[in-house]
């Protein structure tokens, strides 16, 4: 599942930030870790970039480079102690292989 | 008082240069929005000098530290990591690393304090003596958010101060902390923020190429971490050798096999898992979100509404507009022109009484009153047209137009990012093409810089409103609407242009924050705005002041150096008849409209102020009845239109050159801008001779 095909309001952790270059590092900079716990806050009125909310603020990325960031939609409310705006407590982190 | 200030001026830098070891730079840097600006002014009283970070980037700003003798701070382009991903990142780095200042103040937005902090991290790599200020101490307290700051400056082995910019608190405390770093020179303490593989690899950098670090002048664990990250620049400044470069790549291949990722994702996992970890430790909150960041979400309900969206931002530009140009600023205008023309005649009496020569009687009059006195009476509008803009930018709005406009202005091939610095382009061009360096490529700034210009600058009010009260004076709205509705649409036909021809190139990524909607601080909005009301006075009294003398000079001698009785025969009249023929095929091919296009060049109002000069009218009605016997309707509309489009002034030029790397940008810029405005003004003549 990548971040595009969300629908608003879903939250979603990040698995792998793909593609390339100064995006990606980009992307990375601002908190986009794998284990990072992001929700989607809503779509443009013309369909495009999207809103997404992680690490308490808020993001708004273009769905082509959303299409870039894996998800898993797995069940976490048990794990978030935050209702609107869910980031990742420590305990959760998953990157080390 | 002005001498007495720029002598001060002048003795401190001396003492700036005798005693070097007392005098203290501080750097400001931080995450864009995170109230960096609001410090620079409280700490500043916002006055601004050149120093000596100045000539590197002018979009540092920089100034001298209130009730610290030599003591100066720089405000550094807000950033949100120190790789090189923007213009405005790579500046802040090449401040940081090549200007060394002597300490850094890094303002931390504590509402944002994981985003904030990822910066902080990388900061401390840099051996520069560093305290960190958190803003927004007010918002948390607020909130009943409980920051164990003794924790956290512990942890980070920096001096925290909690500050609220805004409210201006701590900001004495701040100052204090930072001159003391700056004199005991307290480095941050090196903090394992790593382990395991990323630890071993850097360590194993570091011995590496420790020599070559010091070889180069950088940090050596700025160099480390940055190696790891696999920055392009930093590799190229060390000139490493390629058994280095072979040991290092194996390293680097190595942590990447043990921690089945790479060394991008590496790095960044490794700073947000200790900052998590930290955030943890020192933070309580009793809710998730803040109060304003809820206030925020209901707002942008509304602001970003799947429907409303587009019509608002529409609405609030027709508002300011509606502001600038009729309710408030016409009335500051009209009572400012009262003014002026009172002070006009006040002056002609006392000339005529004291029986002043009739040259220096009309140059005084005829010259320098009508010129620089129908330049002044705009000042209302543009300071009204500023003080909205101001409010725009500070409020948080500007990100969410680019959120709800980038679809639409990716169709013309541009990024919703440009829609800010192009509606700054309506305040003036200059701050405008400079706001272009947040854009992440050089494809969308490049062409936002050529398209910037068309945006209608609050300089060509004047303008406009000098034609619009001499022929359409009942249809104030519409021809106004019209010129601007006009300047977008020829800058979205020219980007479409560009987009299947020059410009071509793939979509560029757009990944912006958006901040949470704060009440503008007046104080810096107040700044902003005097800021520009201050370059218009000061242009109003130099450039506009010289031409109008330059000027009526021209036109009140002839060639033989006789004071001529009719214009006509004048030297200027001889330079603007070559121009002449150029104009005719336009429909104002009279020499006196020619003249004051020329003299445009220099800044735009100076337009007006040569009609003022030229037509000899010493008031508004008097130039509205000269304008007529000049132009008629038509090409009084056409004469706007090619102003409106025409080759910007030669502060916009200036500028355009500097962003643009080179005169050879800005003189095809300068074509290209002359050549558009000459067509489109020969359509809309040719058009509207036919309906007419």
């Amino acid at each position: 599942m990548t971040l595009d095909r969300l629908k608003p309001g879903t939250r979603a952790r990040i698995t792998a930030v793909k593609g390339k270059g100064a995006l990606r590092r980009r992307l990375l900079d601002l908190g986009l870790t794998p284990g990072t716990m992001v929700m989607i806050r809503k779509v443009a009125p013309l369909g495009d970039p999207i809103e997404i909310c992680l690490r308490g603020f808020e993001l708004s990325v273009r769905k082509a480079e959303a299409s870039e960031i894996e998800v898993t939609t797995e069940d976490c409310s048990g794990n978030i102690n935050c209702s609107i705006c869910p980031y990742s407590k420590p305990e959760d982190k998953t990157s080390n292989g | 008082m002005d001498k007495s200030t720029k002598k001060k001026e002048n003795r401190r830098k001396h003492r700036h240069h005798d005693k070097k070891s007392e005098a203290v730079s501080i750097a400001i840097i931080g995450n864009p929005n995170c109230g960096a600006t609001t410090l620079f002014n409280r700490m500043t009283g916002g006055i601004k000098q050149k120093g000596r970070f100045f000539e590197c980037c002018h979009t540092a700003k920089e100034g001298p530290v209130r009730a610290h003798k030599n003591t100066t701070v720089v405000e550094l382009p807000g950033t949100y990591s120190l790789s090189a991903y923007t213009l405005n990142d790579i500046t802040a780095r090449d401040i940081l690393i090549n200007g060394k200042p002597d300490v850094i103040v890094n303002i931390v937005d504590a509402t944002g304090f994981e985003r904030s902090l990822y910066l902080t991290l990388q900061l401390m790599e840099l051996d520069i003596p560093m305290v960190v200020a958190l803003n927004m101490m007010d918002e948390i307290r607020n909130n009943d958010i409980d920051f164990d700051l003794q924790k956290l400056e512990k942890e980070l082995t920096v001096p925290v101060i909690p500050i609220s910019a805004s409210k201006n608190r701590g900001i004495h405390d701040l100052i204090h902390y930072a001159i003391e770093a700056a004199k005991y020179k307290t480095v941050p303490k090196k903090i394992d923020f790593c382990s395991g593989h990323v630890h071993t690899a850097i360590h194993s950098i570091a011995h590496l190429i420790k020599d070559d670090a010091d070889k180069a002048g950088l940090p050596l664990r700025f160099c480390c971490t940055k190696i790891v990250e696999g920055d392009e620049p930093v590799l190229k400044q060390l000139s490493l050798k390629d058994p280095e470069l072979e040991i290092i790549d194996h390293i680097v291949s190595d942590m990447e096999h043990h921690l089945n990722t790479d060394r991008e994702a590496a790095m960044a996992d490794m700073r947000y898992a200790f900052i998590q970890d930290l955030a943890s430790k020192v933070i309580t909150r009793p809710a998730s979100t803040t109060r304003e960041q809820d206030r925020s979400l209901l707002i942008d309900k509304i602001l970003t509404h799947r429907i409303f969206a587009i019509p608002i931002f529409f609405g609030i530009m027709l508002l300011i507009f509606y502001f600038t140009f009729d309710s408030i600023g016409q009335w500051l205008s009209d009572w400012l022109g009262m003014g002026i023309d009172k002070t006009v005649s006040l002056i002609d009496s006392g000339l005529s009484a004291s029986g002043a020569a009739p040259a220096l009687h009309s140059l005084i009059i005829n010259g320098v009153c009508a010129g620089v006195g129908s330049v002044l009476s705009f000042l209302p509008r543009i300071a009204v047209l500023f003080f909205f803009l101001s409010i725009l930018e500070d409020s948080g709005y500007m990100p969410r137009v680019a959120f709800v406009m980038d679809k639409l202005l990716r169709k013309v091939g541009l990024s919703g990012q440009s829609i800010v610095p192009m509606l700054i382009g309506f305040g003036c061009s200059v701050p405008a093409i400079m706001a272009t360096r947040s854009l992440p490529s050089k494809r969308d700034r490049h062409l936002t810089i050529a398209l910037i210009p068309f945006m209608s600058c609050s300089a060509k009010l004047p303008l406009y409103a000098m034609f619009i009260s001499a022929f359409f004076e009942n249809n104030r709205v519409i021809i106004m609407a019209a010129i601007y509705l006009l300047g977008i649409i020829v800058s979205v036909v020219c980007a479409l242009i560009f987009k299947h021809t020059l410009y071509k190139g793939d979509p560029v990524p757009f990944v912006l924050v958006l901040p949470p909607y704060r009440l503008p601080a007046m104080k810096s909005v107040w700044l902003r705005m005097w800021e520009n009301i201050k370059e218009f006075i000061k242009k109003a009294f130099t450039i506009v002041f010289i031409a109008t003398i330059v000027i009526w000079f021209l036109q009140s001698f002839d060639a033989g150096m006789n004071m001529v009785s009719d214009p006509d025969d004048s030297i200027l009249a001889a330079i603007g008849k070559v121009a002449v023929p150029l104009f005719e095929p336009l429909g104002f091919g009279d020499w006196r409209a020619s003249t004051a296009l020329i003299t445009g060049l220099s800044a735009k109002e100076a337009v007006v102020s040569t009609m003022a000069v030229l037509t000899g009218a010493t008031d508004v009605a008097a130039l509205s009845a000269m304008l007529i016997e000049i132009f008629t309707p038509l090409t009084a509309f056409v004469f706007m239109v090619f102003c409106l489009l025409y080759m910007p002034c030669v502060a916009t030029l200036a500028t355009i050159k500097k962003e643009m790397n080179g005169w050879w940008h800005a003189i095809l810029v300068v074509l290209f801008q002359t050549t558009v405005a000459w067509i489109v003004a020969f359509i809309v003549y040719s058009v509207g001779g036919i309906f007419i």
